[in-house]
């Protein structure tokens, strides 16, 4: 090792003092300038977790919010290289030491996860896109999934109400996030568990709905194969015409 | 791409740069680490741009200074990128944003010290090697030294010597060095290894009292420091690539272009005149 012990511990005190804003013992020329290293790392996590997650920044009252960014700072070492990827990280770190709970807000994770995932398939790199000849869903057509979307589970439906509101209604909450391969921009969708099966089958290999219909029977339990049938074919079509199912 | 004026690319006036016809850099500057893994919308604004301009990158996390062992993952993927942009200048800073194995994601001062020297020497010529291209160190704005056993100057000097990187010589941070630590900024200048200078960055700055300055980027770019660039080019005397970055407080173009041009007027001053044979 070329770098000698005390320089590399001199170093790490550095960081230390930086993110956890307390004095160092360092040998600095200038004291005072360990300040403005603190302030401008300090408004760097600021920013960058503000910017990621507007409304729960929003939502949560400042000392609160000042509270998980310190203890996220303090806590937990950042990995990813991208500052624009570390909020990931944060709600990560908030979800695994239970702030939800330290702070009594039952809404915290499913609120940072949503704002994160909606970031995530914005941002999702590109790949190669499918492309559909055909713009009207016919029973028998198989269909595949745009690649950009992710399906969430959430326990409270931060999605469609204030986060104090959705903490009184717990429940098995789908939402599909999705990304138009045109315009880029990012949309949710509300949808049911029946529904979460049927995608995740035409995620797993092109089918049409026909196709994977047996399984849903069986897994659900369904006695009426016409009715639901129809209601399926009707989301399947609804899905084409948002471009989030595309014919093959 | 020499002798030639750019300016950072930042997605705050990402559309300047494709809908703006006044708006002409020779170049543009990015970090990679902003849009390495990164796809959709901001992808197709970064193609569209790098597709009008030549792109030069300026790295935030690789942490040469850093106590830490390199990110071989980082690295790969920045060598893909470099690639996909046909990038020619890959730049980054004589600093460290990574210890105890977190991300700062901030420029910290690397202790100026012979182990320190050896240490970073070595992870220059990894770097080096695998990204098969000169590495090429900016000197950086600090507001301390961190138990400095000798002078910045011997200390930046040392690394460009022993590790064959080349120096990004950003104006504006010595300007910002000689006053927060009370040299002379162009003693300083005269006594670098100005044969191994590829590059150049010019910024603003806040004074934020009476003795100290923060390098922000987040303002035009002072008199002061324009005459330490006429200065450095006299001496430089040989055409290089010059970056006008500003991060913050974004103005209107028009004054983005008006700096521009006069960082042009002072480079065409020096160097196209006693380079007209140069190509
Ligand atoms: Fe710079």
């Amino acid at each position: 090792m070329l770098l000698k012990d005390d320089t590399r511990k001199i170093q790490e005190q550095l960081g230390a003092a930086c993110r956890i804003g307390s004095d160092a013992q360092l040998e600095l020329s200038r004291p005072e300038a360990l300040a403005h290293y603190q302030r401008l790392i300090r408004n760097i996590f600021n920013n960058t977790l503000e910017t990621a997650f507007p409304i729960t920044k929003e939502w949560l009252v400042p000392t609160d919010w000042q509270y998980l960014v310190s203890e996220f700072m303090e806590k937990h070492a950042t990995q990813t290289p991208a500052v624009w990827q570390m909020p990931r990280e944060f709600a990560g770190f908030v979800t695994a030491n239970v702030y939800a709970k330290t702070l009594n807000k039952p809404a915290l994770n499913d609120l940072l996860w949503l704002e994160w995932y909606e970031i995530e398939v914005h941002t999702m790199p590109d790949v190669e896109e499918p492309a559909s000849m055909k713009t009207v869903y016919q029973l028998n057509d198989s269909l595949i999934m745009n690649p950009y979307h992710r399906i969430i589970n959430l326990t409270y439906p931060v999605h469609k109400m204030h986060a104090d509101k959705a903490a009184a209604k717990p429940g098995d909450y789908y939402i599909l996030i999705y990304r138009m391969m045109d315009s880029g921009s990012v949309h949710f969708l509300e949808i049911s568990p029946v529904h979460v099966f049927i995608l995740q089958n035409i995620i797993q290999g092109s089918q049409s709905l026909p196709e994977i219909m047996p399984i849903v029977l069986s897994q659900f339990n369904f006695d009426n194969k016409e009715a639901i049938q129809k209601y399926l074919a009707l989301f399947c079509s609804d899905l084409v015409d948002k471009k989030i199912l595309i014919i093959t | 791409m020499k002798h030639q004026v750019g300016i950072g690319f930042r997605r705050d006036f990402a559309d300047e740069f494709i809908d703006n016809e006044a708006f002409k850099p020779d170049f543009i500057e990015l970090a990679p680490e902003n849009w390495i893994g990164m796809g959709g919308y901001w992808k197709k604004k970064l193609d569209a741009v790098a597709g009008r301009f030549p792109v030069t990158c300026h790295g935030l996390s690789l942490s040469i200074g850093s106590p830490d062992d390199l990110d071989w993952t980082f690295l790969k993927q920045l060598k893909d990128f470099l690639k996909c942009y046909k990038v020619d200048i890959y730049s980054e800073h004589l600093s460290f944003a990574k210890a105890d194995n977190a991300h700062l994601y901030d420029l910290l001062p690397i202790p100026f010290r012979d182990d320190a020297i050896k240490h970073i020497v070595k992870r220059i010529k990894m770097v080096q090697d695998y990204l098969e291209r000169p590495l090429v160190l900016e000197n950086v704005s600090y507001y301390t030294s961190l138990a400095a056993q000798m002078t910045e100057l011997e200390f930046v000097n040392r690394i460009v010597e022993e590790s064959g990187c080349q120096l990004l010589l950003d104006v504006n941070n010595v300007y910002v060095n000689a006053f927060n630590h009370g040299y002379s900024a162009e003693e300083f200048i005269a006594q670098l290894p100005l044969d191994k200078v590829a590059y150049m960055h010019m910024a603003g700055h806040d004074k934020v009292s009476d003795d100290l300055i923060i390098d922000t980027h987040g303002q035009a770019i002072i008199d002061p420091v324009y005459a330490l660039f006429e200065y450095t080019v006299k001496l430089l005397n040989k055409p290089l690539p010059v970056l006008l970055e500003r991060d913050f407080n974004i103005p209107e173009t028009h004054e983005l272009i008006s700096e521009i041009e006069r960082l042009k007027a002072i480079v065409k001053k020096h160097w196209e005149e006693e380079h007209v044979v140069e190509r």
